[in-house]
């Protein structure tokens, strides 16, 4: 009797401690969700600093309102600041921003040189950088987390593709509008479509004038070309304003014969142009990069490595398909 | 009457740093007050005028704005193009593009902040700026219709983002006038003018203690860090960042309400700009004339006078630091002027307690440097006259010993040598040997090798020879007792002392008395000093002679006849003990006389020895 009362009271107090071992197994799990559900909950997101280089075209007020709405609805909170078209404005709204100690700065830069200097500062208070739709020499600043632009070079070539088969074999002479002297984009178009013309050796490059990426400059800059020298039949420019301004120059009756202009952006402007039949072609530069912009921070967040450059290429819309195109 | 004795340096210095304090109490007074009357006039100022610049800037772009709306919905080619029926796609677009770089011409000519839109209701959208419409119709937006329902120009508060076209959060004011056919009357569409106003907010609201409002007459709205919020009759709608958030009415500030409450109650009945102020903050505002409007500038009094507190505390601390400087500085000045006086006094007082090694510095080369030089050589002259007075006097108490010692030895060799004389005539060659005897005795201690000074025992030797030498001559008419304890008898004093008084005792006591006497020589210490007395039992002196004969010692006025011997040894002994001797002369007529000597035994010793270096400097020198 003893030896089995025994053991029913060692049988017990094993039960009792295995009990009292499950509870506190219980316990130390649920406290520890609580502790790392706790900790989500006070995870911060992270800080946005966004500058761009100027905020009056349509297609960075199109840029401008896509990373604002991104970065709200990905709960991040962000200030942005316009450069108004000056480098020096831009560099100072880069320090401003760094002020305010974000953890991302995002650049839309005017030009590839002058930028290094504050941009290094940025980099040497722990802030990453990532350029959008463009990017800066790669000798004056290169500790950037990545880049996201359109394929700027692949642009021009499509725009070269175009004139090259609107003319067939047809010796025709072709005029240069170019973007903002030192822009990346514009440089990498211009490089992109002088390359590609030399595969179609009727097409001669007559001349190249500057647009700024600014309608009235372009149309300016075009009529004291046409003054001076110029004849040409066909004019490529580095962007869709260049092209609306060139166009309100050269289209100012309807009726008349139609000089062809390819540009690249694809802004509603140009959609319009299109469809009115006053334009030949426009390669589309999508200024919706919030998207591959979320997902590059949300990666490099969660500590994923990311991509040094994410090319972005668009389509070409001409009359045919002008219906298709959104037209920011 | 009693005088408070003050120091001369207290005197300037109170002086100096009463009116220096003065000064700057005054002016620092006048320029605190003046700051501060300024700072609030020019902060006042100063709010008025960039209200004025901001209202001028916010006039001239509105009523740039009313122009161009007006130009523009007057241009007959775009009222032609209105007119026109939709036609065909490809056509409208195309007149799109034409008027709209038509615009964007004109408007290069206007602030790049305008932006024109012509909405017609045949469909056309004409722009001026770079920016796309956010759609293709607007006829039924709300806006659109109230300007359509008004004849003339309407003007739209501050909003964020443009109406018509796809804009980055900026924030507009705009301003719609109904393009009507100019021949019919027919509504053809409307003209919108946007002007963005950030750029104006931010360079006259940012980093501001003011806020800047903007009133209307239904509601109120205040710029904050160039951003707008809203105050409507009943909530609040907060435009910032784009995000309408509706609260409480009650949660806008007391003081905007206030202000706002001001600013209806006038209406149009007040100035069209000026300044207010009441309990608790103050306001300057300017109204508009193209929209009505009212730009208001509002401060709390608390931060209004901020800058004022700031400068009237920095004005305390400025004058509290001068008035510091001024009294360090005053009693830099009174101490550089009275420190040589100081020393000077210093120096003075040194020299009254008989140090006359004291040399004033100079520190200074003025007047009072001079003085200091002066005083020093003054000091110096004493010194070196004193010094001379001094060696005069030793040179004439020498001569004087000398002279003292001389006077006693021819007086006693001639009686002596007459007693002599008288005994070898009379054949008493016994009593004459023992007087010769006595006398070399008496010469031999008297001489003491040339030496001044002698122990008390040579010169008890020597008086008793001198008395033997007297026993001989006077038979039984002299007797004497000696008597001389032993610890006393090394002592050294100026030899000759004791023989002058035996003398004295001997001639005018014993000697007149025809019964003869007895001379009592006792030398003993007594309280730590040394007590000689020679006394007889002579026929004394009465009090007049004794009176006399003290007083006269005292003056030094005793004449040779009358106990010049007292005298001399009265006066060898001051000089060679100075303050620690005393002699007193006691005497009754007919029970005899006394006299009694005393000195310091330690003083008898010292001296002994100074005197001893004194004459071995005089015999070398």
């Amino acid at each position: 009797m003893d030896m089995e009362s025994r053991k029913n009271g060692r049988d017990k107090r094993i039960r009792k401690n295995r009990i009292i071992k499950k509870h506190l197994i219980l316990m130390l799990g649920v406290f520890v969700v609580f502790l790392t559900g706790g900790c989500r909950q006070k995870e911060e997101l992270p800080f946005l600093a966004f500058s761009v280089y100027e905020q009056k075209t349509a297609r960075m007020a199109a840029l401008i309102g896509d990373v604002l709405s991104m970065a709200r609805e990905d709960g991040y909170s962000i200030e942005w600041r316009s450069g108004d078209g000056s480098i020096e404005k831009q560099k100072a709204d880069i320090r401003e921003l760094i002020g305010r100690k974000p953890e991302y700065l995002i650049v839309v830069p005017i030009q590839t040189l002058g930028l290094g200097e504050v941009l290094e500062e940025a980099r040497e208070q722990g802030i990453k950088i990532i350029f959008l739709d463009g990017m800066v020499d790669q000798e004056e600043f290169k500790d950037y987390l990545t880049v996201i632009r359109p394929d700027a070079r692949w642009e021009g070539e499509e725009c070269a593709k175009l004139l090259g088969a609107y003319f067939g074999g047809t010796e025709a002479k072709i005029l240069e509008i170019q973007g903002i002297a030192g822009n990346s984009q514009a440089q990498l178009r211009s490089v992109g479509f002088r390359n590609q013309l030399c595969e179609y050796p009727n097409l001669e490059l007559t001349g190249a004038v500057q647009g700024d990426f600014d309608r009235v400059t372009a149309g300016s800059n075009l009529q004291n070309f046409v003054e001076k020298s110029g004849s040409f039949d066909g004019i490529f420019c580095s962007s869709d304003e260049e092209g609306i301004g060139v166009l309100s120059v050269i289209g100012t009756a309807k009726g008349t014969e139609v000089c062809p202009i390819v540009s690249v952006n694809g802004q509603q402007d140009v959609k319009k142009a299109l469809m009115a039949g006053y334009y030949l072609g426009s390669v589309e530069s999508s200024p919706y990069l919030g998207q591959e912009l979320s997902s590059i921070i949300r990666r490099d967040m969660a500590g994923e490595e990311v991509e040094k450059e994410t090319l972005l290429r668009g389509v070409m819309y001409t009359e045919e398909n002008a219906k298709e195109m959104q037209g920011y | 009457m009693n005088i408070r004795k003050e120091g001369v340096q207290r005197k300037i210095f109170v002086v100096f740093a009463a009116f220096a304090a003065a000064m700057v109490l005054v002016f620092g007074g006048v320029t605190a007050g003046y700051l501060l009357v300024n700072e609030v006039r020019e902060t006042k100022e100063s709010l008025m005028t960039d209200l004025t610049a901001i209202s001028d800037q916010f006039e001239r772009q509105t009523r740039t704005v009313y122009q161009i709306g007006k130009t523009v919905s007057e241009n007959r080619e775009i009222q032609k193009a209105l007119k026109r029926p939709s036609g065909s796609m490809e056509e409208r677009y195309w007149n799109d593009i034409f008027f709209s770089s038509e615009l964007l011409y004109i408007s290069k000519y206007f602030d790049e902040n305008i932006s024109v839109y012509v909405l017609g209701e045949n469909g056309s959208l004409f722009k001026s700026g770079y920016l796309s419409f956010c759609q293709e119709n607007y006829s039924g937006e709300e806006w659109y219709q109230t300007i359509r329902r008004e004849k003339d120009v309407t003007w739209f508060d501050i909003h964020m983002g443009s109406r018509v076209a796809v804009s980055p959060e900026n924030q507009y004011i705009s301003m719609g006038i109904p393009m009507n056919d100019l021949e019919t009357n027919r509504f053809l569409g409307v003209v919108l003018v946007e002007l963005k106003v950030d750029d104006i907010f931010a360079e006259y609201g940012k980093d501001r203690k003011e806020k800047l409002y903007m009133m209307h007459a239904d509601h109120e709205m205040v710029i904050e860090d160039s951003r707008v919020k809203f105050y409507g009759a009943e909530k609040l709608v907060d435009m910032n960042g784009g995000i309408q958030v509706y609260e409480d009415k009650k949660d806008c500030p007391a003081y905007m309400q206030e202000t706002a409450g001001q600013i209806r109650y006038w209406q149009r009945d007040f100035p069209s700009q000026s300044s207010f102020g009441t309990m608790g903050y103050y306001a300057s505002y300017a109204r508009m004339k193209t929209t009505e409007w009212i730009l208001v500038y509002v401060i709390r009094k608390r931060e209004l006078y901020e800058g004022v507190i700031l400068t009237a505390v920095l004005s305390l601390l400025a004058m509290m630091g001068m008035l510091a400087a001024t009294l360090r500085f005053s009693f830099f000045v009174s101490d550089s002027l009275t420190k040589p006086i100081r020393l000077l006094r210093e120096s003075a007082a040194e020299i009254a307690l008989g140090n006359l090694e004291v040399q004033v510095p100079r520190v200074s080369n003025d007047e009072i440097g001079e003085l200091s030089d002066q005083f020093n050589r003054m000091v110096g002259s004493l010194k070196e006259l004193l010094k001379r007075v001094y060696e005069e006097q030793e040179k004439q108490r020498a001569y004087e010993l000398m002279l003292l010692q001389a006077q006693i030895n021819p007086h006693f060799l001639y009686n002596t040598l007459g007693s002599l004389q008288w005994l070898i005539r009379m054949n008493q060659l016994a009593a004459a040997e023992k007087m010769t005897t006595a006398l070399t005795h008496f010469f031999k201690t008297g001489l003491n090798n040339g030496k001044d000074i002698i122990r008390l025992r040579e010169e008890l030797e020597n008086v008793e020879s001198y008395l033997t030498i007297q026993q001989l001559r006077y038979k039984s008419k002299l007797t004497f007792f000696v008597y001389m304890e032993k610890d006393v008898e090394e002592l050294e004093v100026p030899k000759l002392i004791l023989q002058p008084l035996v003398e004295n005792a001997l001639y005018h006591g014993i000697k007149p008395k025809e019964e003869g006497g007895f001379i009592d020589i006792h030398i003993c210490k007594e309280e730590g000093r040394v007590h000689i007395s020679v006394a007889d039992d002579g026929c004394g002196m009465d009090r007049l002679s004794l009176e006399s004969l003290r007083e006269g010692i005292s003056k030094g006025e005793v004449s040779r006849g009358d106990s010049y011997g007292l005298k001399n040894v009265d006066e060898r002994l001051r000089l060679f003990f100075k303050g620690s001797y005393d002699m007193k002369i006691e005497s009754s007529p007919g029970l005899g006389t006394s006299v009694n000597i005393y000195f310091n035994v330690s003083k008898a010793g010292s001296k002994t020895a100074d005197r001893r270096q004194n004459v071995q400097n005089s015999d070398c020198g």
